[in-house]
């Protein structure tokens, strides 16, 4: 049984990686052999492979992606510092909840990006625009999660802390907190996808490094090859920061079941 | 006083989350007349009341509806590629371990990915027309679509393996109804294949030995009746068996009884000379029912018996039996 199990998974794995060695191996041999080529408009596996060396070796595609890091960083924490406490008070305080709930949903859903002009003219170009918006985008999934999270915590489990002669401290870190945890990593994992659109949009309206802006300089000046290292570049951090959280996840709230691989 | 208290307590919720965005918007008009701004930062700000003349004055003149009508072209194309693309492709990456495996590296790439970052390859590709943000609104659209599919069609997979591991009732119309929906293993049918009723051999049980679907027989003895016999208080289908029904076992048990079986023993028997069923499930309430059951099991049983029940119109002659 247990042979066949670690079978299916390999064969998953294995599956999966030559799926795509074969789109790799299709994309190169296509435009090698059947269509000629325009390096303007399209490029290939074996280029791009040339140009990602060149750029994590030599270029400056480690100090772009070091500065939209410092910016997501920056953003991304203080959506936590601000997200947790807020989305707590308004779960614990009732009238905190009435109050905020309706404003927040509102900012939540509507595509905030579309601020990104407005944060630009206002902060200017540089990390604090960038970190405003990544901070703009992020802190909602933490505000609401954690709202959801304390109210959703079982009273029946409250009640058994108050009457075992539990204190207001042992209400918080015994129950509250550890009904709340698995939410606000959830919430953390939207909150990552958020701030990385926060960073590009940001680079790509207005700045003079970073990732995104090298992915549209790049894009601007037809240097295709350069511009896909730059994009799997970013892949990459994106995947390795996606599949963290999801370690997170499982290592902080172990208790609560995830189904499905994704 | 206590009116507008009962008011304001019944509404609460809704006057707090209002009162708050009105009470954020009218500070925000009052803000430049509260404090003193300078000539730089006024250029950069605006009030809620000047943002509505703007929105008027744009509609008004007729500026905003077209970028509008263009935005919701370019929305709702890239939108219904996204689903006519995602939807099929996540029923099939749903059903299939194999296709799901293969792509399940894209996917995971391009949904950690924010999908913005290739807007500039589309300008590239696509021109700055309409074209390049449908498709960045499909990239985006697109991948939400599947997984969600995908999801879906999992845990509907895993409710009906459930389902098909574990499927009974008491009536086989329930059963063959689901057998039109789903492929399963086996049904627990009880009470209606026994001495007493056989309306399962018109349809049900020739469907069943059809599509090779195992039938667990439950309840050989209609809950009592067919064990006990015809006795005062005993149960048919678990209430009190009325006369027309007790008339029917006391006439069974005679004949039974003149080939020298009980009648329990042959409607423990009865069910398992169908081909369709797999197993019998007499219910037992103690060790020595148990034990009793095994007795009638084994118990011979002539193949007359059978006949003797059919040319009586006490069984349907075409329940299969031995002989």
């Amino acid at each position: 049984m247990k042979t066949k199990v670690f079978f299916a998974e390999h064969r998953r794995l294995w599956l999966g990686l030559s799926s795509v060695f074969f789109v790799l191996a299709a994309w190169e041999t296509l435009l090698t052999y059947v269509f000629p080529l325009n390096p303007f408009f399209f490029t290939k596996p074996s280029l791009i492979a040339v140009a990602f060396k060149e750029q994590v070796i030599y270029g400056a595609l480690w100090g772009d992606l070091a500065v939209s890091s410092k910016a997501f960083l920056w953003g991304f924490s203080f959506a936590v510092l601000v997200g947790i406490p807020v989305g707590a008070l308004m779960g614990w305080r009732r009238t905190a909840g009435y109050m905020l709930d309706p404003f927040f949903t509102a900012l939540y859903a509507s595509p905030l990006v579309a601020l990104a002009p407005l944060i630009i003219v206002v902060f200017g170009v540089g990390l604090f625009a960038k970190s405003v918006l990544v901070f703009a985008l992020s802190v909602f999934p933490f505000i609401f999660n954690t709202f959801a999270g304390v109210r959703s915590t079982d009273r029946l489990l409250i009640n058994v802390v108050r009457s075992f002669g539990g204190g207001e401290k042992d209400l918080y870190f015994k129950v509250i907190l550890p009904s709340t945890l698995p939410y606000i990593v959830a919430g953390a994992r939207i909150a990552l996808g958020r701030g990385l659109v926060g960073i590009i949009v940001g680079e790509f309206y207005a700045a003079s490094e970073g990732i995104g802006y090298a992915i549209s300089r790049f894009g601007d000046t037809y240097r295709l090859p350069e511009m896909f290292a730059a994009i799997f570049l970013l892949m990459i951090a994106a995947v390795a920061l996606t599949e963290g959280m999801r370690k997170l996840e499982s290592v902080l709230a172990p208790w609560k079941t995830t189904q499905g691989t994704r | 006083m206590k009116r507008l208290q009962n008011f304001y307590s019944e509404r609460e919720q809704s006057i707090l989350g209002g009162g708050f965005i009105l009470l954020l918007i009218v500070l925000w008009e009052l803000m430049p007349r509260l404090l003193p701004m300078s000539q730089g930062f006024s250029l950069f700000f605006t009030t809620p009341w000047k943002v509505i003349e703007a929105s008027y004055q744009l509609f008004v003149e007729n500026k905003i509806q077209e970028h509008f009508y263009v935005s919701s072209i370019e929305f709702l194309a890239g939108l219904g590629l996204a689903i006519i693309v995602g939807l099929p492709l996540g029923v099939i990456t749903g059903r299939s371990p194999n296709i799901d495996a293969m792509v399940d590296p894209f996917v995971t790439i391009f949904n950690a990915t924010p999908r913005l970052i290739f807007l500039p390859l589309f300008i590239l590709w696509f021109g700055i027309g309409i074209w390049s943000k449908i498709v960045i609104v499909f990239i985006g659209a697109v991948f939400p679509l599947l997984i969600n599919t995908y999801e879906g069609v999992r845990n509907v997979d895993r409710v009906l393996v459930n389902v098909v591991r574990s499927f009974g009732a008491n009536e086989w119309q329930i059963l063959e109804r689901c057998a039109r929906d789903g492929d399963f293993d086996c049904f627990l049918l009880a009470g209606r294949y026994s001495l007493l009723e056989q309306t399962a051999l018109d349809s049900f049980l020739p469907m069943c030995e059809r599509r090779r679907i195992g039938v667990i027989v439950g309840g050989p003895y209609n809950s009592g009746i067919l064990a006990t016999g015809a006795r005062p208080g005993t149960t048919y289908n678990y209430e009190p068996a009325p006369p027309a029904v007790l008339d029917r076992v006391g006439t069974l048990e005679r004949v039974v009884a003149a080939h020298g079986v009980p009648l329990a023993a042959a409607a423990l028997q009865f069910p398992f000379h169908h081909p369709a069923v797999a197993a019998v499930i007499p219910g037992a309430r103690s060790p020595d029912e148990v034990e009793a059951n095994l007795r009638l099991l084994r118990h011979p049983i002539p193949p007359t018996l059978w006949g003797d029940l059919k040319t009586e119109g006490l069984l349907r002659a075409d329940a299969p039996t031995p002989g």
